[in-house]
């Protein structure tokens, strides 16, 4: 499997790489490994339908920026995100097959103009084991820990009893997808966040695999630039204070920051 | 420490424990663990031994998920004896737990979501001749080698 696996990932980044026919190949052999109790090579082929899976996902995820779908293109950038975690978490031998990718998504996750999350609160008072079915017990631990591989498959908990103990709001969530929309009525979901950087990037940005980097700084403007500003509007600096308790009192003018944007290796 | 609650059976291996992990004594939910104790137990079981307890019966344990990036590791009772071996499985569970991506441009500011991951918990130490100290820390998850380190250094002082 070994061979294979590295035969599969030379060819990756090829144009017309057939990602989904891949996927169906690799997940038939890990099967049969599976089935041949071959720990070894379920594991590999796991670990490789991993790396072509985040990599689809990733292209996907980047054809949904272009197509201005930005909270569907968050949500699949979060699983992005989570997959790599979990890859690297069992098989850190892999990382330079995804380290490309791992920056890019951190990247753009940071020009997201998300800064609010909801967190839910949850009592777990039991679940059991994906792997062996068992209830975990305190005290008899089936010996599968959640998010490790055994035999070619991802260990992790079915909740079977939980209590929702609270909602609460969050800078800095577990889980990113639960991000604050506002609503005009019961089912009208607004989405009212601003996406003017990554609209900006897309411009320009035309091929996922073509690497990219950014730097902020800051300058001040007049107040003068800012035709509505008032004392009680949100300070353009990003402070999230008032205006008026804000730059408003700055001699130097309002705080802007300005993102550069430059295409290509980071010297 | 306070064994009424427990079974019969558990007062004596707890009361002997050189580790003894203890609820999260949050108002919400008193008797709760924090996420992830389930592991931790199973952990440090097995690399540090039967004298490793847990302050709750079978039936009665209860894990709450405070779903903010904060890997909380709860609260422990730890004897002075096997205080550097039980900082040292803590910093191997906590690398597990925590697989930080490289860090972006750092010249960028960056969102709440993207800072290095963090660790809670508190350890209350004693020894053998009831000399007692307690250490809290909530910080960076790679800072704990250093504070592991000042812990003891803490412990020693006077």
């Amino acid at each position: 499997m070994k061979n294979k696996s590295q035969e599969i990932l030379k060819h990756l980044l090829e144009d017309g790489f057939d990602y989904d026919a891949t996927i169906k190949e690799v997940d038939a052999l890990r099967k049969g490994y599976q089935q041949q109790h071959d720990e070894e090579n379920a594991n590999v082929a796991w670990a490789t339908l991993e790396i072509v899976s985040l990599h689809r996902d990733y292209s996907k995820a980047f054809e949904m920026l272009r197509d201005k779908k930005y909270y569907e293109a968050w949500c699949l950038l979060e699983q992005i995100e989570i997959g790599i975690t979990h890859l690297l978490r069992n098989f850190s031998g892999t990382k330079n097959a995804v380290s490309y990718i791992e920056m890019m998504v951190r990247q753009l996750q940071s020009l997201y103009p998300y800064k609010v999350f909801l967190s839910t609160e949850m009592l777990i008072k039991e679940r059991t084991c994906s792997i062996c079915g068992k209830k975990r017990y305190i005290r008899h631990h089936c010996g599968h820990f959640a998010g490790h591989v055994y035999n070619g498959e991802m260990c992790f908990d079915y909740v079977e009893k939980c209590a929702l103990e609270g909602v609460a709001i969050v800078f800095n969530p577990e889980h990113k997808y639960a991000v604050a929309f506002g609503r005009n009525g019961e089912d009208d979901h607004v989405d009212h966040y601003d996406y003017k950087l990554l609209e900006g990037l897309m411009d320009w940005w035309k091929d996922p695999y073509y690497p990219w980097h950014y730097t902020t700084k800051y300058i001040h403007k007049s107040p003068d630039d800012f035709s509505d500003l008032t004392e009680e509007s949100k300070c353009p600096c990003g402070s999230g204070k008032k205006f008026g308790e804000c730059c408003k009192n700055d001699p130097e003018g309002v705080k802007h920051v300005v993102y550069e944007f430059k295409f290509g290796l980071k010297k | 420490m306070d064994v009424a609650g427990l079974p019969e059976d558990l007062k004596a291996s707890v009361m002997a424990a050189d580790v003894l992990i203890v609820p999260s004594m949050m108002p919400a939910q008193p008797k709760a663990f924090m996420e992830g104790t389930m592991d931790l137990y199973a952990v440090l079981k097995t690399l540090m031994g039967d004298k490793i307890e847990i302050c709750i019966a079978d039936d009665d344990y209860e894990e709450i998920e405070l779903n903010s990036r904060i890997l909380r590791l709860g609260r422990f009772c730890v004897k002075k004896v096997v205080l550097p071996v039980f900082l040292g499985v803590l910093s191997a569970y906590i690398y597990d737990r925590i697989k930080e991506p490289e860090p972006i441009e750092v010249s960028v500011e960056l969102p709440e979501y993207q800072q290095p991951a963090t660790v809670s918990f508190t350890i209350e130490v004693e020894d053998t001749l009831g000399k007692k100290k307690e250490f809290q820390y909530e910080g960076p998850a790679a800072d704990y080698k250093e504070i592991a380190a000042e812990i003891e250094r803490l412990w020693n002082e006077e």
